[in-house]
């Protein structure tokens, strides 16, 4: 009860920040195509900080044990969602930015920071072990999806910095290195800018939203209470039937951070790609801007039943 | 000693920072005209955000001595320069943007990362006096200095966030009122950004930098020696001169920030407004960049001055 009222207080405080961000582009602070910038600078500049930040702790067999937990669970839930969006897609005729915005959550600059605020800078390597899933299935999956005879570039997958960063972190943290003071200062001030920059960047692109088509949307309200209700329970039924936190010590705190990835907000990347590859990206918009809104209310509640019930 | 060592570390990693905004420039990420969004996040949003929590801190009366401490301070040692200034300014035939450079330190966005590492989150708030007395002074006789024809705007000093933020954060300071929680943790993170954003946007800016030009003309380092060493130095020893380290409790800590401050490198308002005005925008540039470089070395080595003299 009490995780959840500090979580919800630290998703108010980051709207807050949200709110800064569209009322900055409301007021013409920051001129149109602003959002552009700051994406460009999350996803090039900080993620791969956080990144490695993330690893940059003590190699103890209690960590050791965390990370595969975390890892495998990541792996599960991932295959069920998949599965599931499966048997789902066609009783529903879901398309595939609908389908998208159901498998994958925006674990990265929503969850990084909240986890850091919640429960310390060390526990972020647990929310990284689910992005070094998600991530690359994003980038495999999601494009296929939204063009099925589109071909998948590996080379540039592996250029991609997140990836790249996220296999730097797990080489020091294997081989032990540790990065020398002053540049670790530097990579762990710039990783505190995830929060804030992430969602001044939010409320930029919801400044650019119109809002009409979003609340009129039935349909965009059923997918976003599927990404933020649905899915995440189908998690925490997973997990309170394998009863692995009531015999392994420490899987209760692992996992708590593999359900608020799950029971995130629609990941921003799935508006972004769309966009790209032709997709319907302004519908795509409206369902991570309508989800993020709602999550404020629903990521406290799944975090409570999955105290209740794991 | 140890404090001129912590000092050299700190800025070092600013460095870091400050190269990680110039490869994003030179590697293609960003773009050179970015940094302008990542100035107006920082002018308009993160900075007020700084000084808003620097003065959310318990009301004492040591606090308000200290703060009238620096004021006084501040307002002395401007004067100082000015009129050193105009006695230069005649031998050595010094144009508007050189007497701007000498006077006017980059005491924002360099200075307050680094007391809040070097001090203490609670000594950003001796700060905001000289900070305030240099942001009247440079809408008013800076301006005058670059362009002597331009029309003063008093009105815009009182819209500058800054001086709005302080007041802001004064007003609660001596009410002894406290931001909700959630919107002060909200202030608070977004704060703690000023470091990384204004050092990436000082990076930004060097990748557009014209390098044989900045370390070509002697006279320019004759101006940034005088920016770094020299007038710092004048603070130093009238401190000193003063006694009043030795007779005032919590006097020294203080001065350290006006100290800190005095010694930075050149003000990037003065680039922005000799470009604003027409002036020789390149050369402030060029002054700014020098400076920046040499600040590396000179800042701990003031510093060290200043506590073995004070």
């Amino acid at each position: 009860m009490e995780l959840s009222l500090l979580l919800m207080e630290k998703i108010l405080s980051m709207a807050c920040m949200a709110l800064v961000g569209w009322v900055a582009a409301k007021t013409g602070v920051i001129r149109q195509g602003g959002a552009a910038v700051l994406s460009a600078f999350c996803l090039y500049i900080i993620c791969p900080c956080v990144n490695i930040v993330a690893f940059q702790v003590d190699r103890a067999p209690d960590t050791q044990t965390g990370l595969l937990v975390t890892l495998a669970a990541a792996v599960g839930v991932h295959l069920t969602y998949l599965l599931l969006t499966g048997l789902l897609a066609k009783p529903c005729r879901l398309d595939a930015v609908e389908q998208g915005s159901l498998i994958y959550s925006n674990a990265g600059n929503l969850i990084i920071p909240l986890v850091t605020a919640l429960l310390g800078r060390e526990k972020i390597l647990y929310a990284c072990a689910f992005r070094v899933i998600q991530t690359p299935l994003m980038w495999v999956h999601y494009p296929r999806l939204l063009r099925p005879e589109a071909k998948t570039d590996w080379l540039k997958l592996l250029r991609n910095p997140n990836i790249l960063s996220v296999g730097a972190g797990l080489f020091l943290f294997f081989s032990g290195l540790r990065l020398p003071g002053i540049v670790s200062g530097a990579v762990e001030s710039i990783s505190d800018c995830m929060g804030p920059v992430s969602m001044f960047n939010i409320g930029l692109m919801m400044a650019e939203i119109d809002w009409g088509i979003l609340l009129g949307s039935v349909r965009s309200w059923l997918i976003a209470l599927g990404r933020l209700v649905l899915y995440p329970l189908v998690f925490i039924l997973l997990t309170a039937a394998t009863g692995v936190t009531a015999r392994l010590p420490g899987a209760g705190e692992w996992l708590l951070i593999t359900l608020l990835a799950c029971a995130a907000p629609v990941a921003v990347n799935v508006a972004q790609m769309a966009e790209i590859s032709g997709g319907d990206g302004p519908r795509a918009g409206a369902v991570v801007a309508l989800s993020t809104l709602l999550s404020i209310l629903t990521m406290p509640l799944m975090a409570l039943l999955y105290q209740i019930i794991c | 000693m140890e404090l001129s060592f912590l000092l050299m570390q700190s800025i070092l990693s600013m460095a870091v920072m400050v190269l990680m905004g110039w490869a994003g420039v030179k590697s293609g990420v960003l773009k050179l005209e970015d940094s302008r969004v990542v100035a107006a996040l920082s002018l308009y949003i993160v900075c007020p955000c700084m000084m808003l929590s620097a003065f959310q801190v318990e009301y004492s009366p040591e606090k308000l001595q200290g703060l009238l401490l620096a004021l006084g301070a501040a307002i002395l040692i401007h004067i100082v320069y000015i009129l050193l200034t105009r006695l230069l300014a005649g031998p050595l035939g010094l144009d508007g943007v050189e007497k701007g450079s000498l006077i006017y330190s980059n005491s924002g966005n360099f200075i307050i990362p680094l007391v809040t590492s070097l001090l203490g989150k609670e000594y950003v708030l001796f700060t905001s006096p000289f900070l305030m007395v240099q942001i009247v002074l440079s809408w008013t006789h800076c301006v005058k200095l670059v362009c002597p024809s331009a029309r003063l705007d008093l009105w815009k000093i009182l819209k500058n966030p800054n001086i709005l933020a302080t007041l802001a954060g004064m007003v609660l300071f001596f009410g002894r009122l406290r931001l909700p929680g959630v919107v002060a943790t909200a202030v608070d993170n977004v704060g703690a950004c000023v470091g990384p954003l204004g050092m990436f946007s000082i990076g930004m800016l060097m990748a557009g930098a014209d390098w044989s030009r900045v370390f070509r003309s002697r006279r320019n380092y004759a101006i940034v020696l005088g920016r770094l060493v020299i007038y710092p130095a004048l603070f130093a020893v009238l401190v000193s001169l003063s006694r009043i380290t030795f007779w005032m409790e919590g006097a020294r800590q203080v001065l350290l920030v006006t100290m800190l401050a005095a010694c930075a490198p050149v003000a990037v308002t003065i680039s922005q407004m000799a470009d604003l005005f027409g002036a020789d925008s390149r050369k402030a540039g060029v002054l700014n960049v020098l400076s920046v470089v040499f600040s590396i070395a000179t800042m701990p080595l003031l510093v060290m001055l200043y506590q073995w003299i004070c």
